[in-house]
């Protein structure tokens, strides 16, 4: 006996507005019934073992090293070692059906958020947007392809793969039966996603316009080895556009050679960014940005390198709205501090992650602490800002997308 | 002094003659706003001017210029607010933020004056009656009040008479324009629209319904770019075909122009071509480094005027691509540059997590 008024409704809509990539309108509507797994169920792990293999052979995928980093980061040894923190203790089920509404421009985001739903032992509808991505279309390929067989059947029912365009009767369905509910793409999509009620006991993942800073001991810099370095500071910024919320917006330097260690880390970066295909419009909106910010504040400087590929913004004294002034594709704020406190306008709410190199993640740590500030989920090495991880924005993605079952 | 380029033909200075005086003027232009407005007067000093070098610049291409965007994004006026005459606003395509655009009263006229010199060259000096392509609903309702709208109000001054063409439902409206044609169709007249509407709702609409008009007298001024049409295929030279095929018309005159920079419109001649008017220049840009484009190269437009007085307009960069065409030697006579606007500059996707389901609504 269906449980929910609402899977009944969306057979009515047909499929017309929904176009599924995987699954279908059976099992969409047939999903309330579906049993909920325990995390990192020995199936899933197995299935996304096998995902790991397909697309990793797939040559096609060599040129997307974020579909390369995710096929990784599933392969079944990698997660059990993750996984080994839920399980042997308390009993973890899924919470039921999971709805997830993921970004348009980042492809790889909606099988990451998916495999947050599968290894949390939830029952999956991910909505990706309508426009086209070459590595959306093959890995929902090998996904159909893993469950056409046999070994896989059972999983079918826990996967739903639909693209939609903007249709407010299909999200205020697909929210009205939702157990989780998942929401990628920054501040205005949240706006409008939170008008479509969720039941009562449903739980909500937000992902908000977030921003991150990036710290460096000049002195550390200077004796250690550029060139990763800048490698590592471009994957962490160009090689997304600068524009995920992980990605530095600011450099802060300290130590005492910060002039010598600036001048090489950014001729460094200059050789990397060589083959960094420009967006037309990037340079007018970098100088646009910097405009507004030098009307409200002028003791800012601004200095373009390699054409407008990498714009640096001196600035002499750190405000808490600072960020809010920030634009993508190679648009660094600068800053020399004499002390880590001097950073503490930065690390308000909207503050991500903090990547650092030769700067102690103690000191950091201690700081954040004694002033107990509200920004702050994370704090990486530099070149790791991009990396996959079970907790995002601060929160643990299995244990809220799961129930404990406490005896 | 801007007296001295209302003492010109608007198209008769040659390259070095009207540098001089543009570069003059500019200057002077871009002093005068530093002083005037705290906003333009921090932009500036933090992109590294003073007073001092501003006065040794010595070339049009090293006037500062300020993206276009910016006058959605911050209230910028050289003048106290008590002089505010008029504030003009333009939704643009992006997003919902509009351009506030501070005018006093000297600039309003100067803006005027400087249109009708502009569409005299190319139709008299006399004001013409003026059929709109639009709907009268454009200017009346705040709502609706858009990039549209505001450049009918600033074709309004050029007009002996505005009579719009279409209903509420853009629909043409016959009647309206039959009386119209009665009236003025004798004699030299204007007709106004943006290309898409008058496709659609005058070209379109007079085939469908099968009514004769006859606007051999008319002078078809078109605005507002050919993105549109060029997703149906239609050319230029289609349009114009067509508009002679079905009401008779042999009079286009393209141009392009921005609420912006209101007035110093860049307008068509028989060649094709959009002309920059004394008032005015435009220099192309690399898109990836910003420097000054060849004749014939493709970059971003940064368009010039001596008009804005009240506000720090003079230079601007725009979002649109384009190329320059030739300077003074245009088979039509005009003297100055010559310019092909292609539209946009294309926004190519950009890979991070922010706002996608919101966007593009």
């Amino acid at each position: 006996m269906p449980r929910s008024g609402g899977a009944a409704i969306l057979m009515q809509l047909g499929d017309k507005t929904l176009h599924f990539l995987v699954g279908n309108s059976d099992i969409l509507n047939r999903m309330a019934e579906v049993k909920c797994l325990e995390v990192f169920n020995d199936d899933i792990l197995l299935f996304l073992d096998e995902l790991s293999s397909l697309l990793l052979q797939d040559r096609s995928l060599r040129k997307y090293s974020d579909v390369v980093s995710f096929a990784f980061w599933i392969r079944k040894r990698n997660l059990e070692s993750l996984g080994k923190k839920y399980k042997g203790g308390q009993l973890k089920l899924g919470r039921g059906i999971a709805f997830h509404i993921t970004p348009s421009n980042i492809p790889i985001q909606f099988a990451v958020s998916l495999v947050y739903g599968l290894l949390s032992g939830n029952i999956n509808i991910i909505r990706i947007s309508d426009r086209q991505f070459e590595e959306v279309d093959v890995i929902c390929q090998s996904v159909n392809q893993l469950l056409s067989k046999q070994k896989f059947s059972h999983l079918r029912e826990y996967m739903c793969i639909v693209r939609y365009g903007h249709n407010a009767e299909l999200t205020r369905q697909l929210s009205s039966i939702c157990d989780a509910r998942i929401v990628w793409g920054g501040n205005a999509t949240i706006d409008s996603i939170r008008r479509f009620i969720i039941p009562p006991r449903a739980v909500e993942l937000c992902f908000a316009d977030r921003d991150s800073i990036c710290l460096i001991d000049a002195d550390q810099y200077l004796a250690a080895d550029h060139e990763t370095l800048a490698r590592d500071f471009y994957n962490d910024t160009f090689y997304v556009d600068q524009n995920a919320c992980s990605s530095p917006r600011i450099v802060v330097w300290f130590g005492k050679r910060v002039s010598d260690a600036k001048k090489i880390f950014w001729d460094m970066l200059s050789k990397e960014v060589k083959n960094y295909e420009i967006s037309p419009i990037a340079g007018s909106e970098k100088l646009l940005r910097f405009c507004v910010l030098a009307a409200k504040d002028r003791e800012v400087s601004y200095t373009a390198s390699d054409g407008v590929k990498i714009v640096r913004v001196e600035i002499k004294h750190l405000s808490e709205w600072l960020l809010d002034h920030k634009a993508g594709m190679g648009y660094f704020f600068e800053y020399t501090a004499n002390n880590l406190e001097e950073i503490l306008p930065l690390l308000r709410k909207s503050c991500q992650t903090v990547s650092y190199y030769g700067v102690s993640v103690e000191d950091i740590k201690a700081m954040i602490g004694k002033y107990g500030v509200r920004g702050v989920d994370r704090i990486v090495p530099m070149g790791h800002t991009q990396e996959l991880s079970l907790k995002w924005d601060g929160v643990d993605i299995v244990e809220t997308l799961s129930r404990t079952i406490y005896d | 002094m801007i007296e001295d380029f209302h003492r010109i033909s608007p198209y008769s200075l040659s390259a070095g003659d009207k540098s001089a005086l543009l570069l003059a003027e500019l200057k002077d232009l871009v002093m005068s706003h530093y002083e005037r407005c705290e906003m333009y007067r921090n932009i500036l000093y933090a992109l590294g001017y003073s007073p001092a070098t501003i006065r040794r610049i010595e070339k049009l291409e090293n006037i500062p210029f300020l993206p276009v965007r910016i006058f959605k994004e911050l209230e910028l006026k050289s003048i106290p607010e008590s002089e505010v005459f008029k504030v003009m606003k333009s939704s643009g395509t992006t997003g919902q933020q509009q351009s506030k655009i501070f005018l006093n009263k000297e600039t309003a006229i100067l803006q005027q004056k400087v249109l009708l010199r502009i569409l005299g060259d190319f139709v008299g000096s006399k004001r013409l009656p003026m059929l709109v392509i639009d709907t009268p609903q454009v200017i009346r309702d705040r709502r609706m009040f858009s990039a549209r709208g505001a450049t009918i109000m600033g074709l309004d001054f050029a007009a002996k008479k505005m009579v719009f063409a279409l209903n509420e439902d853009m629909t043409l409206n016959v009647n309206v324009v039959k009386n119209f044609l009665e009236e003025y169709g004798g004699e030299r007249f204007l007709l106004f629209g943006f290309t898409f509407m008058v496709w659609q709702s005058f070209f379109d609409e007079i085939e469908k319904r099968g009514v004769e008009l006859d606007c051999s007298n008319g002078y078809l001024l078109t605005g507002g770019g050919w993105k549109k049409l060029q997703s149906q295929a239609v050319t230029s030279e289609k349009f114009k075909q067509r508009g002679s095929e079905v009401c008779g018309l042999h009079h286009f005159m393209d141009h392009y122009s921005m609420a912006e920079q209101s007035g110093c419109i860049y307008a068509e001649c028989e060649n094709g071509h959009l002309h920059a008017s004394v008032y005015s220049d435009i220099i192309v840009r690399h898109t990836e480094d910003f420097s000054p484009c060849a004749i014939g190269e493709k970059g971003i437009v940064q368009v010039l005027s001596v008009l804005p007085e009240s506000y720090p307009g003079n230079s601007l960069l725009t979002e649109d691509e384009g190329m320059v065409l030739g300077e003074d030697d245009c088979p039509c006579g005009r003297k100055g540059k010559y310019i092909k606007i292609l539209g946009r500059i294309k926004n190519a996707e950009i890979r991070g997590c922010s706002d996608t389901y919101a966007a593009g609504r």
